[in-house]
């Protein structure tokens, strides 16, 4: 199997690239194999069958059928974003998911590693690598990358099957100690503690990205009746586990430091353990649903927690 | 062999050439701040480069050594001494059992690395063996050096050398007739000129605004560290306010809160940011930056993204040369 790709000069028009198309089908039924590809822009493609020349699969990309839109801005001279759109909205999340899966399974030479964001997906580049690859040629690195994301994103295109949402569900243990903020939150809201807490246990949320700290997870879905703004003054410590509202958004510490959110509760889970594979419990993508626990099955859950942690130190300290 | 820490400093940590694959789970990249220096300490030992090295904050560190070993000290001019004497930097140097090393003045720049035969002994985290001061993991115990902390060094390549007098106690340190030629290192003193290009949001500044950048010069301010380099200078502004949506930032990413004074995002930042970048410094000029200290004045220059890479192609050429001749002159060491 291999692709073709449509110069832009060529898309320009629609009937144009029937016209390259019919032609291509011409060619490859008279046995042409020679054909000219030109892998530079991301206008669309044709993905033919190596051993019958059968044409397998046509996508175009002109106005107006679009089935990814993206554009690919430097950030520096090692990393690209690439913009998937301009909005949060869940469309533009399962593009960016599949973007990046494509890359990780279809690494380039000197690739390092993608960070999902709302809109854009970052691809990290080793400039030394790329630098004693690219010695000969006329094109410049920059520009190299370019292409060699460009066929990853159009491979993805191809790949129709959905992935799999990942739901997690994270206990709360609501109020007290654990929530010294829940009343101000409902007073602010003309709610009662109770409804704060079926409101904010009854959302779907959805993980857009995981930064601030390791494993923090930026999340959307909260309903705007339970929002609060931050506090005038942040707190010097917030414990881990932590469960907030800052503005219209809820999030989870997943480390002691400090910060202003308001504090609804917490969870005795851990959302960062670098001896995990992956490191943060949450992911980019992953729906996170809440359900409250009371004070005791938070003491029950958070020792197993502490026991794995202290289990971890011992291993780190005799090496 | 190992070493006994005396005087932590004011900042040292345990780094090497990062943390990365993990950013996506939200942990910072770490690791050495001026990499060639950290990678030629490396090599000047006998290292393959990957090995962990100390660095070492502007002064006050001090260690003692538990046997002879080899070791570089590259990176800022801050002084190091041995037993009263001069250690020579950017060349290996056989330092004797019981020998003392401090850092005693800042001469110029910002963070030395110190290298030892064979690499400090530390844990790999998730890779890397760099410190994550604030997710408290990696080097030793996920904190920067403290008195009394002891640390081992994984055995080495290099050969002791052959002393021409037999060990005696006077003298504390040998070393070679050569150095890695400061030619080949970016400049560490004056005003330094950091090339950039510009941030994705560089057309949302004002021209004024840009302009400044541009012809004027920036101090770095005492609320620097590895997270990054605060500066303050003309105001730069947007042409009209708005909010960016959080996305992925890199090291050199240059981005200006609501306050108008720009951030230059260094090795421990955070993965992602929210604010607008105006413009990001060139690869080659990251080590130029991570040895200005607080006090010093910068300006910048606008390149292109084809010259940046370019130029960086030349300069990993020239540094494969070097670590060829490094090797070559190890190996005539013992021959």
């Amino acid at each position: 199997m291999f692709k073709i790709f449509l110069h832009k000069t060529n898309t320009e028009r629609y009937d144009h690239v029937i016209k390259l198309y019919q032609e291509l089908v011409y060619r490859m039924d008279n046995g042409v194999s020679d054909l000219h590809i030109s892998a530079t822009c991301s206008t669309g493609w044709i993905l033919i069958d190596k051993m019958s020349y059968k044409v397998y699969h046509i996508q175009l990309r002109t106005e107006g059928m679009s089935a990814m839109e993206w554009t690919i801005h430097p950030l520096g001279d090692s990393a690209v974003l690439i913009e998937f759109g301009q909005e949060i909205h869940g469309d533009i999340l399962g593009r960016i998911q599949t973007a990046a899966h494509q890359i990780e399974q279809d690494p380039f030479p000197g690739w390092i590693e993608c960070i999902p964001s709302y809109t854009t997906l970052a691809v990290y580049y080793d400039l030394a690598v790329l630098s004693l690859i690219n010695r000969s040629g006329n094109t410049g690195i920059y520009e190299t990358v370019c292409q060699l994301i460009e066929q990853r994103l159009l491979m993805a295109l191809t790949q129709e099957k959905k992935q799999q949402t990942r739901v997690v569900d994270i206990p709360v243990c609501y109020g007290g100690e654990y929530g010294p903020d829940l009343q101000l939150v409902a007073d602010r809201n003309g709610l009662t503690t109770d409804q704060v807490i079926q409101i904010h246990a009854s959302g779907d949320y959805t993980v857009y990205a995981i930064g601030f700290a390791p494993g923090f997870p930026y999340m959307g879905g909260m309903s705007p009746q339970i929002a609060a703004p931050r506090k005038q003054t942040p707190r010097l410590t917030i414990p881990a586990g932590s469960v907030g509202i800052a503005g219209e958004q809820t999030g989870i510490y997943p480390l002691d430091t400090p910060g202003g959110w308001q504090l609804i509760g917490r969870a005795p889970v851990r959302l960062f353990d670098p001896k995990q594979a992956p490191p943060a419990l949450l992911q980019s993508g992953n729906k996170v649903r809440f359900f409250p626990i009371p004070a005791e099955e938070y003491i029950r859950l958070g020792q197993q927690a502490s026991n794995v942690r202290s289990q971890a130190d011992e291993e780190g300290g005799r090496r | 062999m190992s070493i006994i820490v005396e005087k932590p400093g004011l900042l040292t940590t345990i780094q090497d050439t990062g943390r990365t694959g993990y950013g996506k789970d939200g942990v910072s990249i770490t690791g050495a701040m001026d990499r060639p220096a950290h990678m030629i300490a490396n090599w000047l030992v006998g290292n393959t480069g990957q090995e962990p090295t100390l660095e070492i904050t502007l002064s006050g560190f001090a260690v003692e050594f538990t046997a002879d070993c080899w070791i570089a000290v590259t990176g800022g001019q801050l002084t190091p001494v041995v037993n009263g004497q001069l250690l020579p930097m950017w060349r290996p140097v056989y330092v004797r059992k019981g020998s003392r090393l401090s850092f005693k003045k800042v001469e110029s720049g910002c963070r030395a690395y110190l290298a030892v035969a064979g690499g400090w002994q530390v844990p790999s985290v998730m890779g890397s063996a760099s410190t994550y001061l604030r997710a408290g993991i990696g080097g030793q115990n996920g904190r920067a050096l403290r008195e009394g902390d002891i640390l081992s060094t994984s055995s080495g390549q290099l050969m002791p050398p052959k002393l021409s007098i037999e060990p005696d106690r006077m003298i504390s340190l040998h070393t070679v007739s050569w150095q890695v030629s400061s030619l080949l290192l970016p400049s560490q003193t004056g005003k330094p000129v950091i090339r950039i290009i510009p941030g994705r949001e560089w057309g949302d500044f004002s021209t004024a605004s840009q302009q400044s950048l541009l012809e004027e010069n920036y101090r770095v301010t005492p609320q620097s560290d590895r997270m990054g380099y605060r500066l303050s200078g003309s105001v730069l502004e947007l042409k009209s306010a708005r909010d960016y949506l959080s996305e992925a930032v890199a090291h050199g990413t240059i981005q200006v809160p609501a306050d108008g004074q720009p951030i230059i995002l260094m090795a421990d930042r955070q993965t992602l940011g929210g604010y607008a970048k105006i413009a990001q410094v060139i690869s080659l000029d990251l080590p130029v930056m991570a040895q200005l200290a607080p006090g010093d004045y910068v300006r910048f220059e606008m390149v292109s993204i084809g010259e940046a890479q370019q130029w960086y192609g030349t300069w990993v050429r020239e540094l494969r040369v070097l670590r060829r001749m490094i090797e070559q002159k190890l190996k005539d060491l013992h021959s």
